[in-house]
């Protein structure tokens, strides 16, 4: 059959028509729109009009406003093409040239500070068997609930000028112990404070997940600790521990908060762009130290995807858990030091609360509710704080709706797939672009009278829509891990029974999906409720946020103010974490069935 | 005593409840390739990691050439080991992982030539450079045997080395083990579930059970002489011909010492009980032969529950005409009927329920 069809077509090959050699390149285009048109149906369609509106829609939250950012760097006022001009203002400005070295230092400094304390956490509490692992982790991740202005109030109230150790316990004790904490010092502790429970959190990861039987082959080789420590833990978290040095450097490179409360006289790119804008109204300079601010970030971003696809290949099926040996001398040492990075992280928590429920810190040290009035015209009463968590919950609603359905759309859909490219490398983009920057580009887009979208300006629409652009990436990759797990087979199955894809969706998808939803739902939340960096450009005259009041109630002098506003966040924060743990824990009492195998 | 190999006196192990390991008396003959041989969950991994110091024994002695090792850690003990599946470091290449242990115990210009040695003892001068994940499993395994035996190791310790292969592999690498070893004279342990690989490739088997050693012998004397029910249906294939009244003794018979003869054939020992008459019910071709089923019937015609398999030469089955309810004539020549004591029966019924 093959043989004579085969000699048929060597016969009449003379004949063809000259176009059936190879497609003409004019025609490709009309023969794969003929190919769509036959092999779509009604389903194809609705899932490539889902996939476009997702591209124009995250193309609208991210690419657009970081555009109106250029524009403002490379176009003057009125429009024309300004070259590297504000660049080159930007380079002549030794004040903005010291701002990015300080910031360099800042971010080198708190890194090599950061990770080392957060690699020793992460290894005692993954390689020992020490009691009350989870109360040190939970010391360990409280500053994930506290805007990072907290963590330089809280220094403020330990280290500074009227502080608890400063002052030798008010002068209980013999001796003083002053740091000049105005400046580099107060940033640096502040941000080692700010980025230690994310490095802890990677290394972590990282560390419970070593394959032990390489421990037992290096023994039966002949290597003692240090060898092993060197050839199989350090190789095995390497990734990990590039990955943790990244977020670090990044975190401190573009933090905002802790330079605003404890920086003094020493600025960094952040406050740089924040008295640019606000201060002197200069947009264009602004944009520049945005773009300077953005691209260590995106270098990093880069490099991290590098790093982090490396690392995957290193566990196999075969690797066993990590067994920890008794060892007494070990695991006192392991308290020990676990219990100073808890006891550093409740001290500094401890003295927020206190100095926020006290009259006069630390003149009058009797207890009062004052400073949770707001009084003063900096504060605005409670307004903020219900902005705030009306934000917050908006944000993790929407958010987790839009991130959900993206994830899904670009796992699951199978037609389409460099829209599906495009559209997943636009939901990770916005982990390299810092608040402030988002911030910004979101005034520059939707402030511009000829933009239709202008007329969110300075409600509540825009905060939320900053925040869904600013924290997208990591529920993101939460949701889509989540349905990576899930077995494509599912869906085959449900389709070989007809059962509609709807159907599919809500009954096996959903359900399955649910604790990673939980999960995105609480990183939108907790995260809405901390930032500062992204909202401050944004907030509308009458839609003043708790982050935002922080940093004015800090400003006009009101630190005990300060200090009770951030109190309520992370009381917020906590409550909403606990919930979700009582009701994540219900969840797996209930599932708990299917989900052992 | 066993001045030369390894001894092992007395020891136990636990894990909470459950006993891994109950009074363990082990001689491993100095230069020889032992097997420790049992189902999954008999102790038998433990025993070897014991043996190795990645685990302490509750109690007890592990002895090497009469001197007491038991407090040593597994990094002084010198022994090599071959995991069950490698633990190669993925981050090195083959050369640095069989240099790994080789590395501040010999002068670094040994190690060069002891690396080269190896590589070309191993045949893995072609992939000295690669990484664990880019070999096969058969490299991934002689790379892991390298590394083991670099340091010229007391003891050789293998935990069941073939199971990750595939079956084609795994015969070769048989053979390629059992003539590195000849060649090394190095004692050797290896833990395995499989009985065809203890059979070919060990000198000894001890048979474990249950925490427990069940037997120890050569291959041959554990094959023709199992000392338990458990140990005859462990190795190889068995028969068992429980007898209902009580305290009379368990016989076994394996499947290619039954004599099979055309119905009605003359029991050459006139011994009523090794002769009767049974229904072929099923016949299985192997190859080199066919492993038949028969249901014995007794003197009112009809058949049993439990059948007895024979294995016939292809000849044997040809010249029968065997098929389907063919009724034949079994006979158990005496010198290859197993028997065990009573007691043993209700252990074997326990077994098999």
């Amino acid at each position: 059959m093959t043989r004579t069809d085969s000699s048929a077509r060597i016969d009449s090959q003379p004949q063809l028509p000259p176009d059936n050699r190879g497609p003409a390149p004019g025609s490709r285009i009309q023969r794969t729109f003929e190919r769509f048109r036959r092999s779509w149906g009604t389903a194809e369609w609705i899932q490539a009009a889902a996939l476009l509106t997702m591209l124009l829609l995250l193309t609208v939250l991210i690419i657009l406003p970081l555009i109106s950012i250029f524009k403002q760097a490379f176009l003057t006022v009125d429009g024309s093409y300004a070259g590297l001009a504000y660049f080159q203002t930007y380079l002549e400005s030794p004040a903005l040239l010291q701002s990015l070295q300080n910031t360099v230092f800042v971010s080198f400094m708190t890194t090599i500070i950061a990770v080392p304390l957060a690699f020793l956490l992460a290894y005692v509490l993954t390689r020992t068997d020490i009691r009350g692992k989870s109360l040190y982790k939970a010391a360990a991740l409280l500053p994930l609930f506290a805007p990072t202005m907290m963590h330089g109030i809280g220094l403020t109230y330990l280290f500074g000028h009227q502080g608890l150790i400063s002052t030798g316990f008010f002068g209980w004790l013999p001796f003083e112990l002053r740091i000049p904490l105005y400046g580099p010092v107060g940033i640096i502790i502040s941000e080692v404070i700010y980025t230690f429970p994310q490095a802890f959190l990677i290394l972590t990861a990282a560390l419970s997940i070593s394959d032990y039987r390489l421990y037992e082959a290096a023994e039966t080789l002949g290597a003692n600790k240090l060898k092993k420590l060197f050839t199989v833990t350090l190789p095995s978290v390497k990734y990990a521990l590039m990955s943790a040095i990244i977020v670090c450097a990044t975190l401190s490179f573009t933090d905002f908060g802790a330079p605003k409360v404890v920086g003094g006289q020493f600025n960094v790119l952040a406050t740089d762009i924040f008295k640019q804008v606000v201060g002197q109204q200069n947009m264009a300079l602004g944009a520049v130290v945005s773009i300077v601010l953005t691209l260590p970030a995106v270098l990093a971003f880069v490099i991290d995807r590098i790093v982090t696809r490396r690392q995957q290949a290193y566990v196999t099926s075969r690797s066993t858990p990590y067994a920890v040996r008794p060892h007494r001398m070990r695991n006192g040492v392991a308290h020990t030091y676990a219990g100073l990075i808890a006891l550093a992280m409740l001290t500094l928590l401890a003295a927020v609360v206190t100095a926020s429920l006290v009259k006069v810190w630390p003149y009058q040290m009797t207890f009062s509710w004052d400073n949770y009035k707001f009084t003063d015209s900096a504060a605005g009463g409670f307004a903020p704080f219900w902005n705030s968590l009306r934000m917050a919950a908006i944000t993790a609603v929407i958010g987790t709706f839009i991130t959900f359905l993206f994830a899904y759309l670009i796992e699951h859909i199978r037609i389409l797939p460099l829209v599906r490219q495009a559209g997943y490398f636009l939901s990770i983009m916005p982990l390299a672009l810092p608040g402030l920057v988002i911030g910004l580009a979101y005034i520059f887009f939707f402030n511009d009278p000829g933009n239709p979208l202008n007329v969110i300006y300075g409600t509540m629409s825009i905060l939320v829509l900053a925040n869904i652009a600013h924290f997208y990436s990591v529920p993101f990759m939460t949701a889509t891990t989540s349905l990576k797990m899930m077995d494509k087979e599912f869906e085959n199955v449900s389709l070989s029974m007809n059962v509609s894809w709807l159907r599919s969706f809500m009954r096996i998808t959903l359900p399955l999906s649910l604790p990673a939803i939980m999960e995105m739902a609480i990183y939108f939340f907790i995260n809405a409720m901390v930032t500062v960096s992204a909202v401050i450009f944004l907030y509308g005259a009458d839609l003043k946020l708790a982050s935002v009041a922080i940093v004015s109630m800090d400003d006009a002098g009101d630190t005990a103010q300060a200090a009770a506003m951030s109190v309520l966040i992370i009381c917020t924060n906590l409550i909403v974490r606990l919930l979700y743990e009582a009701y994540s824990a219900r969840i797996r009492h209930k599932t708990v069935a299917w989900r052992e195998r | 005593m066993n001045p030369e190999g390894l001894t092992i006196r007395d020891v136990r192990k636990t894990f909470g409840a459950f006993q891994a390991l109950s009074d363990i008396q082990i001689d491993i003959p100095k230069g020889k390739f032992t097997c420790l041989l049992g189902p999954s969950g008999c102790g038998k991994t433990t025993l070897l990691r014991i043996i190795s110091g990645l685990e302490r024994p509750d109690s007890g002695t592990v002895l090497l050439g009469g001197r007491d090792i038991t407090p040593l850690p597994a990094a002084k003990r010198n022994f090599g080991i071959v995991f069950q599946s490698y633990a190669l470091f993925p981050n090195m290449t083959v050369s640095a992982n069989i240099a790994y242990g080789l590395k501040g115990k010999i002068p670094r210009r040994d190690v060069e030539a002891k690396l080269d040695e190896m590589l070309r003892l191993m045949d893995l001068e072609a992939i000295r450079d690669r990484y664990p994940s880019q070999i096969s499993g058969g490299q991934q395994q002689r790379v892991a045997l390298a590394r083991a035996v670099a340091l010229s190791p007391e003891v050789l310790l293998l935990d069941e080395p073939l199971s990750a292969l595939d079956a084609k592999v795994r015969v070769k690498l048989r053979e390629e083990l059992c003539l590195l070893q000849q060649r090394l004279g190095i004692t050797t342990v290896m833990v395995t579930h499989d009985q065809e690989e203890a059979l070919t490739m060990a000198d000894r088997i001890i048979v474990m059970d249950h925490g427990q050693v069940v037997q120890i012998g050569t291959p041959q004397e554990v094959y023709d002489r199992p000392n338990t029910p458990f140990v005859a249906d462990f190795i190889g294939a068995i028969n068992f011909f429980p007898v209902q009244e009580k305290n009379n003794p368990l016989y076994a018979m394996r499947p290619e010492h039954i004599i099979i003869a055309p119905d009605g054939a003359e029991d050459a020992m006139d011994d009523g009980f090794r002769s009767f008459r049974a229904v072929v019910q099923h016949i299985e071709f192997r190859g080199a032969f066919y492993r038949i089923s028969l249901l014995p019937i007794d003197e009112n015609g009809s058949a049993a529950v439990t059948a007895v398999t024979v294995d016939v030469s292809a000849q044997v089955a040809q010249q029968y005409r065997l098929e389907r309810d063919t009724v034949m004539t079994l006979q158990l020549p005496a010198d290859r009927l197993l028997q065990y004591p009573p007691k043993a029966v209700g252990a074997y019924a326990e077994a098999r329920p």
